[in-house]
């Protein structure tokens, strides 16, 4: 007697096995028609699905078979799955390999094989649908078709199982990934807190006058806690988009106002760098649906990225207009433009177009993909233009809302508060 | 002797850091009177010694939080009209809706800024007739 050989890739295999979580389940009707057709189909005694395990193969579905498993060593389903195709005895007493088999010799007189191999979804070879008679028969090609046939309708709803619980597992890691992120930037929160509010006194004078060598030490130190509570802000904010957790208070409101306060706010950050802001066209009664907050957060980090990239005494001009339905709001500055090769993945996390700038720039890399995600919230869209000889444009485009029939004075919304501070 | 201008300012925090910066901030900044609590049970105890005129409660507190306190200050006859604000990082005004229905005055974001915080609290107390 042969005793099947252990494959290469048994100990994959038997991991995939135990991840399908099959193995000593109870019968299922959808097994069990699979059995029911073949034995029909051919009008043989025992027809079986076996999934073949470390030491045994144990039966999901058996028709003709009282037992639930059998050895590995004297099973024919071992041989079946080392090879891609169907693997057929048509008389076993015939076979050296079987005719001192105990099935073959003793119940249930096993006298002609057929079995197909099912594999997983990783192509690994997991067990096999089989056919199997007390007399021998003869096994032809179109057989062979036929069972194959049946053996991918078994392999699917083997799989079914297996996609389910991936994809319930996928669920479940993107929920705890969630819960960490949220978990350690909490964490990280408070004792930043603490070190930010510490050096925000100190710099302040709060604690007496600074020695001139040093002032600009804690002024680094602060800046950087400012930095790293940022970046902290940032990865909170991007993971709350992505969980679905972040609220929006969206309230059709004129946009005027919203950008007219995002370039106020962010002016004095642009006066470091030499640059200007200006608002060189704007459209009175422009409304869109919007959460004020976050547009402002928005626009923040476009004017802050053009002023950024900006050469020193230039102006980044931005405008505000109308586009066929949508609101355009558009920042242009006169920098070196992007580079081709970071084009593509400029909404990305983490993406920074010049790693040697990263420190220099001090952004947090997650700006952009945030405002797109903002965006994208308030159904609108984000995009540029670039290029080295003109610079670079960002644009928001965002759906326009109607004024409602109220609201006929100049386009001016009255009887609508605005809900933002 | 009575000052009508609000001085004396109650700050529950159970972080000992945050409770030295905030001190700090009211105290050398916005010239208030300050007595910290690290716990909702100490400032059940502390409040009708010190008799505050606002009271400042960090929301997240292992023990009694934010609110659990609150509603327990309120039980206090020397506190029953005290204004109190909210520290709490969670600003939406949906969140800031809710702990003003809790009776909070207002709420102040955490983190705060210490060069700004006692006249965020002025600015705040001049709100309430």
């Amino acid at each position: 007697m042969q005793s099947p050989l252990i494959p290469e890739d048994e100990s994959l295999r038997l991991a995939a096995l135990r991840e399908l979580g099959i193995l000593d389940t109870p019968s299922e009707e959808r097994f069990d028609q699979i059995t029911a057709t073949v034995k029909l189909l051919f009008d043989a005694p025992i027809v079986l699905v076996s999934l073949v395990d470390e030491k045994r193969q144990w039966f999901k579905s058996r028709q003709g078979l009282d037992a639930f498993e059998i050895a590995r060593d004297i099973s024919f389903c071992g041989h079946t799955i080392l090879g891609d195709d169907v693997f057929v005895v048509e008389d076993a007493l015939q076979d050296p390999r079987f005719q001192d088999n105990p099935l073959v010799t003793g119940e249930p007189c096993i006298r002609f094989y057929a079995g197909a191999p099912l594999s997983g979804l990783n192509g690994l070879k997991l067990g096999t649908l089989c056919v199997i008679d007390r007399k021998p028969r003869e096994f032809d090609q179109r057989m062979r078709a036929q069972l194959r046939g049946l053996a991918q309708w078994a392999e699917r709803e083997l799989n079914l199982a297996g996609e389910i619980s991936l994809v319930a597992a996928r669920i479940q890691l993107e929920k705890m990934k969630h819960e960490f992120i949220s978990t350690v930037s909490h964490e990280l929160r408070t004792p930043l807190t603490s070190i930010l509010g510490s050096l925000a006194l100190i710099a302040g004078g709060v604690a007496g006058t600074l020695p001139v060598q040093t002032r600009p030490l804690i002024e680094v130190a602060h800046r950087n806690a400012q930095r790293l509570t940022r970046l902290i802000n940032d990865i909170l904010d991007i993971d709350k988009i992505e969980s679905g957790q972040m609220q929006f208070n969206l309230c059709a409101q004129e946009l005027t106002p919203i950008v007219r306060q995002a370039i106020e706010a962010n002016r004095s950050y642009a006066e470091q760098y030499g640059v200007e802001f200006v608002l060189a066209h704007e459209l009175p009664g422009a409304r869109s649906e919007v959460d004020s907050d976050r547009l402002n957060q928005v626009l923040a980090n476009l004017l802050s990225n053009a002023a950024k990239f900006s050469p020193a005494k230039t102006e980044v001009t931005v405008v505000i207009e109308r586009r066929q339905g949508s609101i355009r709001i558009a920042v242009s500055d006169r920098g070196p433009g992007i580079p081709p090769e970071f084009r593509s993945r400029i909404f990305q996390k983490f993406s920074q177009s010049d790693a040697s700038d990263t420190r220099q720039k001090g952004g947090t890399g997650l700006g952009l993909s945030i405002a797109k995600a903002l965006v994208e919230q308030m159904k609108g869209s984000i995009g540029f233009d670039s290029s080295p000889q003109s610079g670079t444009t960002f644009f928001v485009d965002l759906p326009e809302a109607r004024a409602p029939e109220l609201a006929k004075n100049n386009g001016r919304g009255i009887g609508k508060i605005d809900d933002h501070p | 002797m009575t000052d009508s201008t609000p001085n004396r300012v109650l700050y529950v925090e159970d972080e000992p850091d945050i409770q030295t910066i905030a001190q700090i901030a009211l105290e050398t900044i916005g010239g208030f009177t300050v007595r910290t609590c690290s716990s909702g049970h100490e400032a059940l105890s502390a409040a009708p010694g010190f008799a505050p005129d606002c009271i400042l409660l960090d929301v997240m507190m292992p023990g009694m939080d934010g609110p659990s306190t609150l509603a327990a200050l309120r039980m206090l006859p020397v506190c029953a009209d005290v204004p109190v604000i909210f520290i709490t990082a969670k600003v939406q005004p949906a969140e800031v809706a809710h702990y003003k229905a809790l009776g909070a005055l207002d709420v102040i974001a955490k983190p705060f800024d210490p060069m700004t915080l006692a006249a965020t609290v002025r600015k705040i107390l001049g709100t309430c007739s």
